[in-house]
Formats: structure tokens, C-alpha cells, sequence
């Protein structure tokens, strides 16, 4: 289970990692974004899959 | 002349039958541009002087007696994310304003002017395509030709509404999530999502290159198919483009759909699909003459990861931009490609890997149809400025959200058309016809069937010159 509380700490710390360096002003809209991102990604995270499901190939001849 | 034809296969018959010049339609055509652009804010870049040095050059060749190209003397404009020599390729991004010019033209302009087609300008887009509604900070929002306090739809909106003011008859734009297929649906014109890896991206400026297609509009699909045909062929230049022959398209339009097997898709697409939406997919149905009903798992899942790639990818394309210019980015998506470029590799890979799933349980349907009908869009073309759409009782984020019946499409690379329908009142939806892998000539003929039955209509709002 995701915990929610998480985000804020985790979005300042890898934006730290990153090298992005923001007013503490403008992380805020960033972890509303990074959220929905998380709320978008809980939706196919919990999807099975099978181990021979690799990442999709481009229609490639 | 004195009104000049509104569509690329009748300015080609009116100049190869020497009605017409090719300098007196661009010269007609840059007097609609300049009359119009102001209010319409499709163009962001007009290039006047190529357009004119090209019809001049088609002229001399007619003159001289030389085999008439496809597009000969026919205008056309680019989505300003295609290099055009001598301009700098904004792709809609101020970040972007201080590069150097282009040195080439993309291969998709050369292979249009190589036709014959005289390039007017370049269009305005939401900013990196990273929108449906070409709402943008820097260069304005481009208007919808049907009512102008409307958005145009995006990313690709100056070409839609270009091609919808009948400025131009043919413009390209690019398709990442549906950026060709909403602004065709808003603008009601037809549009064109080829398969993925169909044509080469080769001097575009990308936004997620795993989703990244390019594609033609027009205001009719025998101009839709000529523009297509024109665009096809391998280009090793671009790592994802296939190297297919061309397939011919246009001589494919007249056979109609009678043999082919076609399902309305339910489900997903009308959970997501307002009344007059939901309206637009059964009369393109009941016009093909569909009976069958079909539901595709997992798509709430496979738009999902198609936002969560889109993110992570495009976030990633800016990293180094973002580090030390963020503050010139677009105020309306800088923050998600920031929250894109932190999210981790493990959920990346399951979004990707579940792509591989849905596209085989996509592609499992084409066993049992041809070709799968849905709407292009949740609504009609909001209001600029409007921040929520309604679907029934459901309260949605506009410039989000007027993707959400396309991403989940380009997410598995499928070609789609997008066939403008009137189901109610003075504003166009579109609808898309869906084909499996490398058959756009099965959309392309679904969207012509419905044009020659009055059903799909481009209705140009022109001022003719």
C-alpha cells in the first residue's frame, strides 16, 4: 500500500538528486503533479504480468 | 480565377489545366493567411518569400512542358516542430526561440515541396506538444474557425485550424497522444495517425519518441490520401521508421466497406464519451452499417501508462533544460515534465511491459474485425480558458483530459482517421476509424465511405480572397 505521506519528501529529495534545484515555492505544484502521476501509475502497476511480457516493440521491419 | 478552389485536388486540376497559376495561388493564399492569422492565430511563421520562389519554380516547369507533380501549386503549412530551412523550430517552446535556424528541411517538407507543394508557413501548438488545446503562454492560443471563443484543439491546433479556415487545404502536424486526432475532432476536419514507424520523423523537433507520429490534415479524404501518399517511404534517418515501401492509399478510397468487418467499440470509449460524443461513434456506425459491439480490456489502465510514459519521457528529453532554464519553459506543463523526470525506472518498465499486454490483446481484435469505430474526443471543443470538461456526471480537467479517447490508441501504435460528424448544433466531434498495424488505406476508406454518404463533412469557414 502506498503510503501517501511519502510523496512530498521523496519528490524534494529526488528533485535534489536530480539537479534541479527550485524555489521552495514552486516544489509545491511539482508534488501535485509528481501525485497524480503516482495515482496514474497505481493503475497498471497492479496489472499482472507475465515474465516473458517484455516492454512493448515498435512495428519495426 | 476569381474564387480559388478550397481543395488540393481542385487547385491541381485548375492549375494543370492552366486556369491558374501557381503564383496567383500563393498569392491569393498569402492575402487569406494575412486577413485571417490575426484573429485566428494559426501561423506562427508565414514564409512568404519561399512560397512565392516555389510557385514560381512550379510555374517554370509547367511552362516548360514538365510532367505535372502530385501537389503541384498546391499551399501547404507545418506544425512549427518540423525544421523549415532558415527558421529556428520552436516546437511551440520559448526555451527554444534562441536556437539556431534549421539547415534542412524535415523530410516530410522536402518530400511535400519535392511534390510540388508551396510551403506557406509554420503553425502554433501547445508548447513541446504537451497539450490538446494549443493554449499557449508565449505565442497565444490559435481559435477554432467554428466559433472563435473555442479551443482548436492541440497539440497540432494551427494546423487544424488552418486547414478549418481553409487558409490551407493540406497541413501536417504530429500525433504523440491524439495531437492530430483532437484538433481534427474540434475543427471537424479530417485527420490522419498513421501507424507507428510509418513516416519518418526525420528533422522534427520529438516529444516522446516511442509515441511520436507524424500525419497529414485536409478538408477532404481524397486530399487526405494525396497528401499521405505523398508522405510514405522509408527513411533509415529514423530509427523507428520502417522500411515499407509505399502503399498507395488514394486508389484504394472508391472500394468501400462492404467486405470489411467492422465493431463500434463500447465500454472504455463510452464511459468517456458524452451524450453527443457517444452520438457521433453510432451514426458513423450505423452509416458503415455496423451491427457489432466490441470491448477492449484494460484500457483506463493502458492510458494509465501511456500518461505515465509521456511524463517520464518527455521529462527526461528537457532534463538538461530544465536544470538550467526551467523558468522558460511553459507554465502549464513545465511542472509535469519535472514530476516526469523523478519517477522511478521500475514503474516505466511495468508501464511499457503492460503496452506490450494491451497491444496483443488490441491486436487480437483485429482477428475478428477489420476496423473498430470510437470517438475522438470526451466533448465538442470547450472554451479557451475552460478548466473542466463534463462527460455526464463526470467533472474532468480539460487540458488533460480531451486526450483521454486517443492516448490509450497511439499508446500501441495503431493508424487511425478521424472523420469530422455534426451530430447536434453549430460544433463538429470526430470520430476514429481504427485499423490494425500498417492498414491506414482500411481508414482511410471507412472515412471516405462515410464522406460520400454525407455523413462526415468538412464544412470550411473561408473568406475567400
Amino acid at each position: 500500500m502506498l503510503d501517501e505521506k511519502a510523496i512530498p519528501n521523496y519528490v524534494i529529495t529526488a528533485l535534489a538528486l536530480q539537479d534541479l534545484h527550485l524555489d521552495p515555492s514552486r516544489q509545491e505544484a511539482v508534488i501535485e503533479q509528481f501525485r497524480l502521476l503516482v495515482q496514474m501509475s497505481q493503475r497498471f502497476m497492479s496489472q499482472p504480468l507475465d515474465a516473458d511480457e517484455e516492454p512493448a516493440p515498435v512495428f519495426r521491419l | 480565377m476569381s474564387i480559388l478552389p478550397s481543395t488540393a485536388t481542385e487547385l491541381t486540376k485548375a492549375f494543370s489545366t492552366g486556369q491558374i497559376s501557381a503564383l496567383e495561388i500563393a498569392t491569393a493564399t498569402l492575402k487569406r493567411i494575412g486577413n485571417s492569422n490575426p484573429t485566428l492565430n494559426a501561423f506562427i511563421s508565414i514564409t512568404q518569400e519561399r512560397m512565392l520562389a516555389e510557385a514560381k519554380r512550379v510555374d517554370q516547369a509547367r511552362a516548360r512542358g514538365a510532367a505535372l507533380s502530385p501537389l503541384a501549386a498546391v499551399p501547404y503549412a507545418v506544425k512549427n516542430l518540423f525544421d523549415v530551412e532558415g527558421l529556428t523550430t520552436i516546437a511551440g517552446a520559448k526555451v527554444l526561440a534562441t536556437q539556431a535556424a534549421a539547415r534542412h528541411d524535415a523530410t516530410l517538407v522536402q518530400r511535400m515541396q519535392h511534390a510540388g507543394g508551396l510551403l506557406a508557413g509554420t503553425l502554433n501548438m501547445d508548447a513541446l506538444a504537451y497539450g490538446f488545446t494549443t493554449e499557449n503562454t508565449y505565442y497565444g492560443a490559435t481559435h477554432n474557425p467554428h466559433d472563435m471563443r473555442r479551443s482548436a484543439g492541440g497539440s497540432s491546433g494551427g494546423s487544424a485550424a488552418a486547414v478549418a479556415a481553409g487558409l490551407v487545404p493540406i497541413a501536417l502536424g504530429s500525433d504523440t497522444n491524439g495531437s492530430i486526432r483532437v484538433p481534427a475532432s474540434l475543427c471537424g476536419i479530417f485527420g490522419l495517425k498513421p501507424t507507428y514507424g510509418r513516416l519518418p520523423r526525420t528533422g522534427t523537433f520529438p516529444f516522446v519518441n516511442s509515441f511520436d507520429h507524424l500525419g497529414p490534415f485536409a478538408a477532404t479524404t481524397q486530399d487526405l490520401a494525396l497528401a499521405y501518399d505523398t508522405l510514405q517511404g522509408p527513411d533509415k534517418r529514423d530509427a523507428a521508421c520502417a522500411q515499407k515501401p509505399v502503399a498507395p492509399t488514394l486508389v484504394q478510397l472508391n472500394l468501400g466497406v462492404k467486405k470489411l468487418r467492422i465493431a463500434r467499440l463500447t465500454g472504455y470509449f463510452d464511459q468517456y464519451a458524452d451524450a453527443t460524443a457517444q452520438s457521433a461513434a453510432h451514426i458513423a456506425a450505423r452509416a458503415l452499417g455496423v451491427n457489432d459491439e466490441v470491448d477492449l480490456v484494460g484500457v483506463a489502465e493502458a492510458r494509465a501508462a501511456a500518461f505515465v510514459i509521456t511524463a517520464a519521457e518527455g521529462g527526461s528529453l528537457h532534463l538538461d533544460a530544465l536544470r538550467e532554464r526551467a523558468e522558460e519553459f511553459e507554465p502549464l506543463s513545465r511542472d509535469r515534465l519535472l514530476a516526469g523526470t523523478l519517477l522511478p525506472a521500475a514503474w516505466i518498465q511495468r508501464a511499457q511491459r503492460y503496452r506490450r499486454q494491451f497491444l496483443q490483446r488490441a491486436l487480437a481484435l483485429f482477428d475478428r474485425y477489420d476496423l473498430l469505430i470510437a470517438p475522438a474526443t470526451p466533448v465538442t471543443a470547450p472554451l479557451l480558458g475552460q478548466a473542466e470538461i463534463q462527460i455526464g456526471k463526470l467533472t474532468l480537467p480539460t487540458r488533460p483530459n480531451m486526450g483521454l479517447l486517443t492516448q490509450p490508441l497511439s499508446f500501441i501504435g495503431l493508424p487511425i482517421a478521424v472523420a469530422p460528424i455534426w451530430p447536434d448544433g453549430p460544433l463538429p466531434i470526430g470520430v476514429q476509424l481504427i485499423a490494425a498495424p500498417w492498414r491506414e488505406d482500411l481508414c482511410l476508406r471507412a472515412a471516405h465511405a462515410l464522406e460520400e454518404q454525407g455523413i462526415a463533412i468538412c464544412q470550411i469557414i473561408a473568406s475567400q480572397s
